[in-house]
């Protein structure tokens, strides 16, 4: 119970960035600590740069602080110096706050944001003193959790996680306190950790691995079934009706020390139904919930009088469409007090077909942060493959609107390996880029665009789930492709993301609860950080699932039929399965599909699933561009199959305003 | 208005590195509201001027910073150190604000010492004595170092003006001296001092150091740096 910090302070010394290790920030809490709390550790597995700034972590843990039944301490992934001298003199895993042993908690909450953190998700375990695999933890050890976005497939983490959290956390973190409290309350009666995890399988949103039968046949995934008739056959996510309700953080945590996104941060709407069928992002926090723009003007200012940051960005998978989006930028620009003249306002996920002239002038103020586009692809084919419908118009405006207000840099984003792709729509990337900079160039003749392109990894709950990925060799392919075209290319930088990580990535992505022993094998073999490029090692994940007897293509290449049974089809996002795959046919043929917000529902299953709705302040799409139809004007008809109340399949042509 | 701050860092802050401080401190200033002179153009920023830097995990009770704040505005500077400490981090306080003469010299080119206490772990107090009389009667001491990804050596002896034990630390476990390194025309720093005390001993390591005081010359006479030269004292 007493702090490690009298054992921790001598290690700091001989360390990178002692300051990773003090806690102290603004906005921290020393909480109090008494057996009748739950204590919760909110643990992001990677380094504190990277996890100090995330915002899901930062709501529960005010939530959390704000009950009378809780507690909760943060703690980060040690970095691999400290941890050398951590395992050396057996000092275990810490929170920042007070410096409180990991183990003493009663709850250690994992946040996974990508695929490549879950060795470190092993290590932090490890270094918490707490058994790695869930079955040999006794009554006395903490139990781990873990959510966030890759929550949604978590099967390769099975067999380490006690409970996964599916969804947003706001209202459900109460509850399992409440369960976790009632546990702890009973003393010498409570019941078993099985009976704790079967009580938690009842709430909603949380997925108990154990609490599920796995049967293979051969290579092949069967099935994944309760055990006992009280525990849910399939989980569905948890998501809050109305963010006006959730004006968190009130309190942000502002750094001691150099953190990635160092800035206020005020989340202006949830969810996305731009609907493009590579992001699993956009499908799995659906609908769309806007912050009232009265509230996001408070916040941001509140925010910046309490922190004396003088840069805020607005946050949210595509931030330009929210309604009314020019003002409340403007009036954030002049949010600062007395003491800050000038506010600079960063938009990052900025739509191309919304981001307008207005918005341009009113973003680039007095400070001009850096601006990225994510055209995601090369050519408008394949565009509409992915259904991200904007046109060679809409992102030659867009850098128009950006260079005339006098931007001279800004970053592309592209994928490569999307489904269909031929070499054609590879190059339309670097013919893309050119015209750009040629756009660039009528106003500067510093004009330079930097094309930063990813290996496309398919994702769980997509319409690409389906697909078989590229190989490491298609991918380079494509890359030296780019590279050569683009050799000579006067103010075009082109930069990619490591073939062989994208492929690491793409065998968890899919994964079942098989690569579990792949885990920890790449975790004992050194593995962690796998998500940092002077760490991330290839050769340790070939050897591994070698070891295990898993086949690399098997998980990664292959494409799967309309029969396959998915390691997460037990798991829920409100999506219909059919949905997904008649989307997915869609795509093949070429197909898009428009944003929900403003055309009539095409069930995918989530609102009607849920009861809940888009929450949103306009009832049209934002001004400029194709508005994500593709088309000069909103009317020209797509085609797209309709899911009727009465469970029908009917085909039907959107752009007259009524389902046929 | 050029105003000049004495503050401290002591605590866990102290692991925080300059830049860090500096960060903080510009934070600071807007969340007190202080009426700061932005510079001109496309990014402005605020007019600030730090003294010299403190070596990350070492406290101090004398850090220095400058900072231009607007003329005209009814600004009682004697209400300065209690703003700003308010919006500070545990463990940085302001002792002082005072309005710096035109033409006075920064903090940090001022300064020719700084006066440390130096808590010294994992030697006993007989071998820190035997080691720092061997460093007194030497001409030279030379140690070597590692700066960004170079071996440097370094003569410290020079920059030791004075170096006396004082005993051992409160709880008994470790041993303090005082010393009074230089800092032209390179700083000596805590942690070199050691090195140089016990050449080849890795051991023996720096526990904490505490900047008591920097020091300035004025017509051949030593004077404790203080934020208005009339505060300054022998």
């Amino acid at each position: 119970m007493s702090t490690l910090w009298p054992r921790l302070e001598p290690l700091l010394a001989k360390v990178q960035k002692p300051a990773r290790y003090i806690g102290c920030e603004d906005g921290s809490v020393i909480p109090v600590h008494s057996p009748g709390k739950v204590a919760w550790l909110l643990l992001y597995p990677d380094t504190y740069e990277i996890g100090l700034p995330n915002q899901g972590l930062q709501i529960l843990y005010e939530i959390l602080n704000e009950r009378r039944d809780a507690v909760a301490e943060r703690s980060y992934a040690p970095w691999t110096d400290l941890e050398v001298e951590m395992r050396r003199i057996e000092l275990p895993l810490f929170s920042v706050e007070t410096h409180r042993p990991a183990e003493d908690f009663d709850v250690l909450a994992f946040n996974l944001s990508s695929e490549l953190v879950y060795t470190n998700v092993l290590n932090c375990i490890d270094l918490a003193r707490v058994p790695v695999y869930a079955a040999d933890r006794t009554v006395g050890d903490p139990l781990v959790c873990a959510g966030g976005h890759s929550a949604f497939n978590p099967e390769p983490l099975a067999d380490f996680v006690d409970f996964f959290v599916l969804g947003e956390g706001e209202e459900v973190v109460g509850e399992i306190t409440e369960v976790l409290g009632r546990w702890k309350r009973a003393g010498a009666d409570k019941g078993s950790r099985h009976d704790l995890l079967r009580e938690l399988s009842h709430v909603v949103g949380v997925y108990v691995p154990s609490m599920y039968e796995v049967t293979y046949d051969d290579q092949r995934l069967v099935s994944i079934l309760p055990r006992y008739g009280d525990v849910p056959a399939q989980v569905h996510k948890r998501a809050v009706a109305d963010l006006a309700e959730w004006p968190y953080p009130k309190t942000p945590l502002v750094p001691l020390t150099e953190v990635v996104h160092d800035r206020l941060n005020v989340e202006v709407f949830r969810g996305c139904t731009r609907g493009c069928r590579f992001c699993q992002a956009g499908m799995i926090t659906r609908p769309v919930r806007e912050r009232p723009a009265e509230q996001v003007r408070t916040m941001v200012a509140n925010g910046l009088k309490r922190s004396g940051y003088d840069e805020v960005s607005l946050t949210s998978l595509s931030t330009a469409d929210f309604s009314g989006i020019e003002q409340v930028v403007t009036e954030a620009s002049a949010a600062g007090g007395v003491g800050c003249p000038s506010v600079s306002v960063s938009l990052p996920s900025l739509r191309v077909d919304a981001f307008t002239v207005g918005v341009a002038a009113s973003v680039s103020g007095v400070r001009r942060s850096g601006l990225t586009f994510a055209p995601e692809a090369g050519s408008w084919r394949l565009r509409q493959v992915i259904n991200k419908l904007i046109t060679e118009d809409d992102l030659f405006a867009a850098v128009e609107s950006a260079f005339s207000q006098g931007w001279t840099r800004m970053k592309l984003y592209f994928l490569i390996g999307l489904p269909t792709e031929t070499d054609a729509d590879t190059l339309g990337i670097a013919e893309l880029a050119r015209k750009c900079v040629a756009i660039g160039r009528k106003h500067t003749n510093r004009a330079s665009i930097t094309v930063s392109v990813g290996g496309f990894v398919p994702k769980s709950h997509t319409p690409f789930q389906w697909f078989g990925q590229n190989t490491v060799e298609e991918f380079q392919r494509k890359i030296n492709l780019l590279r050569s075209d683009l050799h000579k290319a006067k103010g075009v930088q082109l930069r990619w993301h490591t073939p062989t990580a994208s492929v690491a990535e793409g065998i968890l992505s899919r994964g079942d609860r098989r690569l579990g022993k792949v885990l920890e094998h790449v975790w004992r073999a050194g593995g962690t950080f796998q998500e940092w490029g002077e760490h991330f090692n290839y050769s340790l994940w070939l050897d591994a699932m070698a070891d295990c007897g898993l086949d690399v293509e098997w998980y990664v290449n292959r494409h799967r039929g309309a029969d396959e049974v998915f390691a997460w089809d037990h798991l829920s996002a409100g999506l219909h399965k059919d949905f997904l795959w008649d989307d997915w046919q869609a795509a093949l043929a070429e197909h898009g599909l428009e944003d929900c917000r403003w055309i009539p529902c095409y069930d995918c299953g989530v609102c009607t699933g849920y009861g809940i709705e888009h929450v949103v302040a306009s009832p049209v799409p934002p001004a400029g561009g194709s508005q994500g139809t593709g088309q000069g004007v909103v009317g020209a008809p797509v085609p797209v199959t309709i899911r009727l109340g009465s469970g029908r399949l009917e085909s039907g042509r959107l752009g007259s305003g009524s389902v046929a | 208005m050029w105003v000049r701050i004495r503050w401290t860092k002591v605590g866990k802050i102290r692991w925080t590195s300059h830049r860090d401080a500096a960060r903080i401190w510009e934070r600071a200033m807007r969340r007190a509201e202080l009426p700061m002179v932005y510079s001109e153009g496309f990014s402005p920023r605020a007019r600030m001027s730090f003294g010299l830097a403190l070596p990350t995990g070492s406290e101090s009770l004398a850090e220095f910073l400058d900072v231009d704040l607007t003329d005209g505005e009814e600004l009682d500077l004697d209400t300065v150190p209690g703003r700003l400490t308010r919006c500070l981090p545990f463990g940085m306080t302001v002792l002082e604000a005072a309005a710096v003469p035109r033409g006075a010299e920064s903090a940090q080119a001022d300064v020719v010492a700084c006066d440390w206490v130096i808590d010294i772990d994992n030697v006993a107090l007989r071998e820190v004595q035997l080691a720092v009389a061997g460093l007194l009667a030497a001409d030279s001491r030379v140690i070597t170092k590692r700066r960004k990804d170079q071996i440097v050596t370094d003569d410290i002896r020079p920059g030791v003006e004075s170096l006396v034990v004082t005993g051992l630390s409160a709880d008994g476990n470790s041993v303090l001296v005082r010393a009074v390194l230089g800092t032209k025309p390179r700083g000596i720093r805590p942690g070199d001092l050691i090195t140089g005390l016990f050449p080849g001993n890795e051991n023996v390591v720096e526990r904490r150091s505490l900047r008591v005081a920097q020091l300035i010359e004025r017509a051949g006479e030593r004077h404790t740096l203080r934020a208005a030269p009339h505060m300054a004292a022998a």
